[in-house]
Formats: structure tokens, C-alpha cells, sequence
């Protein structure tokens, strides 16, 4: 105290009655603190700002680990643990080994923004993947262009993530378009469906899935008599389903994700609803997952699209990552979310080698030339700058723009011999049966 | 085509559904959606009834109370998973393991905090516990979904609704848990030392009530009761971490309605709720489902702040 009465006294802070004014030591303190702060500042941006020498490469992985879709977060998850496994395994990537941090998203697109500052910022990423929810990642695009971060997107739907044509942002997965075209649409049209309902989540992905849907099958000149939205949180769906039932349906489009498909389903089935249902979260698909919800019964009928059916190997790495996802985590068949984050990083770690840097601008132009084999095919890209979109106006010509899509797969379970199966629809060249449209 | 109905499209759309209801087009789906509500209610007032019965004597709410629901649906699961036990012994398994916990939760952290900072204190470790709880559960049982399986399997037809039997069955036990809780609270010499500790504590222990051993054994009753809930209802709805999360906001919603600390309240504050979501997304918009509980809610805090019955722990 003594120090600093000695440190300001003086005659300028002195009043006539000798005595230091109080609200020039307050001045003085309120300036040496601000000073103090940007000082510091400076210097952290400085400090953060140099360039160090790499010692790893750094692929930031972001998904849903809490939530109504923790479930599809944790496969993800574990397709980038396998990913990081191998690649370190083989050498990592330009010789320095590779970290995939995975951050949780908690299904909220500010915590997703706030992940991509973090990756920028703090964990200084050469690449991302993940996002899971599209609107997540379509909120964060001015992000990733900003600050220049290549991006693979695995599981993401909506159109616009490719149509906005980002000059960083690439996909690996199918589009809401795409996905409706070679799955539910197409099974409405087949079947000949005459009463069509459609329940759709109030999220992007909902949304728009249900929009193009809906728009398919009206162009093909079939009736949707009936369109529920619904709160993706909602835990009981007897008033939606009451209304349902009340148009007398003979095919139901649900666009939903998480906990809500297999309520629904699991409602329908207590409600003595047993017409074609369409889900459009492969989580439907996964015995393991479903079968811990539901009964046999109130199963069968559901129908759904997927990019992995457990057997089938799509190319000559589906079944070595099957086989090392098993090892490490043995409890059941990866989803085909596992499949899509692996192929994420694999891209990235592919691209990042042979761009011979982890600059952002060269990683985005091999990005580009990717010609790799994933789990589900040989990933490469439609349009890109060197090739770009014919008609630029055109949302469905743009749609194709960093677009990869991974061969698409309908199927239904049904109760054969009195065993749950899973029967693959569509395509047809591959069908083990045809589609069952009511039952007892 | 009845579609997602905006709010421009609201009017026209009520104004159609009363005329059908007053021609007796359309009583036979006013009255599925009724019954629905009523037995989503139900389920709501099985949740909400530990609720009320720790605010009756603590005056606090207890955030946690979703976790003792979820946890108990989880001891029933793996009893019913590894042991193949039934969902009935489930309860019971559920029912003494929340109470004990319970006893736990308030000895070691609900009581110190009230007595050291009163209410806002332990509302807030009640908070705190809620997050450790549901994170704890999401790390040892992952986020994967379960459910039970049905106690009463299949459905029966009500004047042309087709309910499930389980769905029956946990309306029928949130009446008669109420029924039986506000017999046990007002006609026995039990429940009037509970009453009284809700009253003034200190009064109580003046009148040679132990009063610590009173509120142990109603937070551990309620940690109970939401055990069995835990159980009861996860045949119907999906069991996973966050669950508890989803519901405590309907029980409070629930507790408002009905009155802080009323049983009667947690019953008729359920059913309410419950119609009101399902008329409302019948015949304004299910987008806005959950919506019109809050409305409700409002309306409720505006007319009678104190709720239908009010603070009944007296």
C-alpha cells in the first residue's frame, strides 16, 4: 500500500488540501488496466498468429454427442476413431501423425459456429469434417470460407450445401433430392401409393426432405392428402398420428431424425397403423438400435434408405474397416454414419498427401481432384472449379457441384418364417424381395 | 389438403372445426383427441407427482427429478436385460434404489444447501445434480435408446380409439397414486408430521417431530415414486439419458397449472396439459405442440398465479 500511495503521489494528483483526488487515481488505474489488456492482447494475436512448425495434422471432427441425435453422433464418432487408428497405424499423413479431435455439436448450430472458431483459433485445424445436421453447417459456411478450412461434409442432406457452391465445402453423401428420388419417391410411384401422408420434423432437414418429397411424388402425379410437422423434441405423437389416421393413408413419408422415427413407428404399430412407413433416419435400419426400442412387430413394415448393408461390401475397403471397427469396438455392425466419417477423413488425409502441404488453397485443389475408394465407392467429385455447373441457374445442375453420392439402397423389414429380415427393395438389379404394403 | 396450418390460416381453420363439432361431423375425432390428451396427461401427472410432493415440503423444485425417473427406467432395464426379471419386479427394484438415492442426494447435499442458503441454495445444487446425473448416465450407458417391454401388451378399443394397454394402465396409476398419496398425507399421523414440517419446520421440531427423518423420507418417497414412473412409462416412450430433461419441463409446466406442492394439482394440472397439447395441435397446429402448454402456462400465472388448487401442503 505504502508503494503505491508513492508510486502516484504527486503534485498533479494532489488537491489543494493536499489530500490525492480520488477520481484521478481512478483515471489512472481504469488506464494502466486498459493498457495492460491491450498489451496483452496484442500479444496473445502475435503469439498466436506465428508460425510454428507442424508437428501433426489436424482434422476437426464435429457432430451430435448430446441431443435427439446423439445416437447417429456416437457412430460418428467412432468412424473418425477408426480413421485416426489406421492412418497412424500407416505413417499418419506427410510424415507427422494425425489428430481428429471430435467436438460436440449438442445439435445447436451456435455451438457448431462456436466449434469452427475453436478449430480456427485454438486448435488450429487443416481440415474439417462432420456437421450431421444441415443447417448446422450451412450456418457456419461463411465461417469456413472465411477462414479458409476445407471441408468434407459425410452426412448432411439439404441441397444447398453443394447448390450454394462453396469453394470449400465438399459432400459424400447423398442429397435430400437424391435420396428421396432413389428411396421413398420411388417406392410411392412403384407402389402406386393413392393416399400419401407426410410427418416432418421442425429442422432443416425435415424441412426441406419432406419439401422435396412432397414435390416428387406431386409431379408424378400422385395425392398427398395430409402433411404433419411436428417438434423434434416430441416424445408422443397420438394427435399427429390420430390425423393421419383420419385420411385413411395408404403410405406414410416420415422425414425425422433421432428418437422421433422409432416412436412414431413404434405409436403407428400400438395404433393399428400397418401401412408403409418411410423413415428417413437410417437409425431405423440398425437392428441392434431398434430392436432395444421396439418389438418384432412393431418393427416390420418400416421401410428406409442406406449407403451399408452389413454383408455387403461395396468396394475392397468396406470390409477391413468393418473388421477394425469390430476390433475396437465389438459390440455391433457400424451404421453406415461409421462409414461416412471414415470416408470424411480418408478424403482429407488422401488430399492433404498429395497436396504435399496442409495450405488451405492447394488442399481444396486436390480436394478436387479426389479419386479415391472409400467404404461405399470411388469417391470423385462432379463439378468442380476445372469442371464447373452447366447451368448455373439451376438448383439441381449446382446440386452436383463438390458433389459425391454414394450408391443408395432401399429396404424393408419384414417378418419371413417368422424372422425379422431386412429385404432390400431398390435398386432392383439387387432386390431379395418386393415391397409389403399392409399386413395383419 | 389439412396442412401445417400458419397463423393467418388459423381463423378459418377454427372457424371450420366449430361448425363441424356443432353439426356432430366430427365429434367421434374430437373425442380421439380428447381421450388422447387425457391419457398424455396422465402420463404427465405420474411424472410431475414427485414433483409436487418435494415442493410441498421443501419449497424447492427439484431439477434432479427427471434423473430419478430416468435412472429408474434404466435399473428396470438391466434387470429386466441381464436378469430377465419382469418390468413389475423392475418397479420395485426401481422404486427402492431412486429412494435410496434419494435419501442420499438429500442428506448429503439438498438439506446442507437449504439449511445453508435456503431455498435458492438447494435449487440450484438441484441443478447441479441434474447435470452430473444425466452426463453420468450418458458416459456408462452411451446414448443408445432403449425401451421396456410392455407390462400389459396390446391394445383395446374405447368407443372406437384404439389405446394401449400400458398407456391405460399408467393413466390408471397416476389416480390412484394420487388417490393414495393424498389419503396418506391427510388421514394418517405420518402425513400430518409431513404437513407440518411443510408448514414451519421449526414449529414442528418443537413439537417433537423429527423433522430431519420427515424430509429424508419424502425426498426419498418422491425419488421413488418418479422411479416407478421411470418404469411405467418407458414401455410406451423411449428411455434414454436426456429423457428427464424433456419431461421436467412438462412437469413444471404441470405444477404451475395445478398448484405448487398439490397432488390433486399434479392429476388435474396433467390432464390439462395434455388436452390442451392435443386440441391445440389438432385444431391449430402440431407444429406448435408444446406451444400451447406455455400459452396455457401463461394464462394460468396471469388469472390464478397460485394454480387450480393452490399450496396444499397445510
Amino acid at each position: 500500500m505504502g508503494f503505491q500511495v508513492r508510486l502516484i503521489r504527486s503534485e498533479y494528483f494532489q488537491t489543494s488540501s493536499g489530500e490525492l483526488g480520488m477520481e484521478k487515481q481512478r483515471l489512472l488505474v481504469t488506464v494502466a488496466v486498459i493498457a495492460i489488456i491491450g498489451i496483452s492482447s496484442i500479444a496473445v494475436v502475435l503469439f498466436m498468429s506465428a508460425p510454428t512448425e507442424k508437428t501433426e495434422v489436424v482434422i476437426g471432427a464435429l457432430g451430435p454427442l448430446t441431443g435427439p441425435a446423439s445416437y447417429n453422433g456416437e457412430e460418428m464418432l467412432r468412424g473418425v476413431r477408426v480413421a485416426e487408428a489406421e492412418l497412424n497405424e500407416n505413417g499418419g499423413v506427410l510424415g507427422l501423425p494425425v489428430r481428429v479431435p471430435f467436438e460436440d455439436t449438442k445439435s445447436d448450430l451456435e455451438t457448431a459456429i462456436a466449434i469452427i472458431e475453436k478449430f480456427k483459433w485454438d486448435t488450429k485445424v487443416d481440415g474439417i469434417t462432420g456437421f450431421y445436421h444441415s443447417g448446422n453447417i450451412l450456418g457456419a459456411t461463411s465461417k469456413i470460407s472465411e477462414y479458409q478450412i476445407p471441408t468434407v461434409a459425410p452426412i448432411t442432406w439439404s441441397d444447398s450445401v453443394t447448390s450454394q457452391m462453396n469453394d470449400y465445402i465438399f459432400r459424400i453423401c447423398p442429397t435430400n433430392t437424391l435420396i428421396v428420388v432413389a428411396g421413398s419417391g420411388q417406392a410411392a410411384v412403384n407402389m402406386g401409393a393413392e393416399r400419401i401422408a407426410v410427418m416432418a420434423s421442425l429442422s432443416d432437414f425435415g424441412q426441406t426432405g419432406a419439401d422435396v418429397f412432397t414435390q416428387y411424388v406431386e409431379d408424378a402425379g400422385l395425392e398427398v392428402v395430409i402433411r404433419v410437422d411436428f417438434d423434434r423434441e416430441a416424445i408422443t405423437f397420438y394427435t399427429e398420428l390420430a390425423l393421419i389416421q383420419a385420411e385413411n393413408p395408404d403410405y406414410l413419408h416420415v422425414h425425422s431424425t433421432g428418437r422421433s422415427t422409432m416412436l412414431i413407428k413404434k405409436q403407428m404399430a400400438e395404433l393399428g397403423m400397418n401401412f408403409v412407413m418411410y423413415s428417413a433416419d437410417g437409425i431405423i435400419g440398425d437392428e441392434a438400435v431398434v430392436l432395444d426400442v421396439m418389438t418384432e412387430d412393431e418393427v416390420e413394415g418400416a421401410t428406409f434408405a442406406t449407403m451399408y448393408v452389413p454383408g455387403t461390401n461395396a468396394t475392397t475397403e468396406t470390409a477391413p474397416f468393418v473388421a477394425r471397427y469390430k476390433a475396437m469396438y465389438g459390440d455391433r455392425e457400424p451404421h453406415y454414419f461409421a462409414l461416412h466419417m471414415y470416408d470424411g477423413v480418408m478424403a482429407l488425409a488422401d488430399s492433404i498427401e498429395r497436396a504435399g502441404t496442409t495450405e488451405p488453397g492447394a488442399v481444396v485443389t486436390a480436394l478436387e481432384a479426389l479419386n479415391l475408394v472409400g467404404t461405399r465407392g470411388r469417391m470423385e467429385f462432379t463439378y468442380t472449379s476445372a469442371n464447373p455447373p452447366t447451368n448455373l441457374t439451376d438448383p439441381l445442375d449446382t446440386l452436383y457441384w463438390h458433389q459425391w453420392t454414394p450408391p443408395i439402397m432401399f429396404l424393408q423389414w419384414q417378418v419371413l418364417g417368422g424372422n425379422l429380415t431386412k429385404v432390400l427393395i431398390y435398386p432392383e438389379a439387387l432386390a431379395t424381395g418386393t415391397l409389403m404394403e399392409t399386413w395383419t | 389438403m389439412p396442412y401445417c396450418f400458419t397463423f393467418n390460416g388459423i381463423l378459418p381453420h377454427l372457424f371450420n372445426y366449430r361448425i363441424d363439432i356443432i353439426m356432430l361431423q366430427n365429434i367421434p375425432q374430437f373425442f380421439t383427441f380428447l381421450l388422447n390428451g387425457i391419457l398424455i396427461g396422465g402420463m404427465y401427472s405420474l411424472f410431475a407427482l414427485g414433483l409436487a410432493v418435494i415442493y410441498g415440503v421443501f419449497r424447492v423444485m427439484n431439477f434432479a427429478h427427471g434423473e430419478f425417473y430416468m435412472l429408474g427406467g434404466y435399473v428396470a432395464f438391466f434387470m429386466w436385460s441381464l436378469f430377465g426379471l419382469p418390468n413389475l419386479v423392475g418397479v420395485l427394484a426401481a422404486v427402492g434404489a431412486m429412494m435410496l438415492l434419494g435419501v442420499v442426494l438429500e442428506r448429503v447435499f439438498v438439506t446442507p444447501m437449504y439449511e445453508k442458503g435456503g431455498e435458492m441454495y438447494a435449487l440450484i445444487i438441484t441443478f447441479a445434480l441434474s447435470s452430473i446425473m444425466w452426463t453420468s448416465a450418458l458416459l456408462a450407458f452411451g446414448p443408445f435408446h432403449k425401451a421396456l417391454p410392455y407390462i400389459f401388451p396390446g391394445s383395446v378399443e374405447i368407443m372406437g380409439v384404439i389405446v394401449g394397454l400400458d398407456r391405460l394402465a399408467s393413466f390408471t396409476v397416476a389416480v390412484f397414486a394420487v388417490a393414495i398419496f393424498w389419503i396418506f398425507i391427510y388421514r394418517t399421523s405420518y402425513g400430518k408430521a409431513i404437513r407440518a414440517v411443510a408448514h414451519d419446520k421449526d414449529v414442528a421440531a418443537l413439537m417433537g417431530v423429527n423433522t430431519d427423518r420427515i424430509q429424508m423420507m419424502t425426498f426419498g418417497l418422491a425419488a421413488g415414486l418418479a422411479g416407478a414412473a421411470g418404469v411405467l412409462l418407458s414401455t410406451t416412450l423411449i428411455l434414454d439419458p436426456e429423457i428427464g430433461q424433456i419431461l421436467i419441463i412438462k412437469a413444471f409446466v404441470v405444477m404451475v397449472l395445478g398448484g405448487m406442492g398439490s397432488m390433486r394439482g399434479a392429476l388435474v394440472g396433467g390432464i390439462l396439459l395434455g388436452v390442451t397439447e392435443a386440441l391445440g395441435s389438432a385444431y391449430i397446429s402440431t407444429a406448435y405442440g408444446n406451444t400451447f402448454g406455455f400459452i396455457l402456462l401463461i394464462v394460468m400465472l396471469v388469472i390464478r398465479p397460485s394454480g387450480i388448487f393452490g399450496y396444499e401442503m397445510k
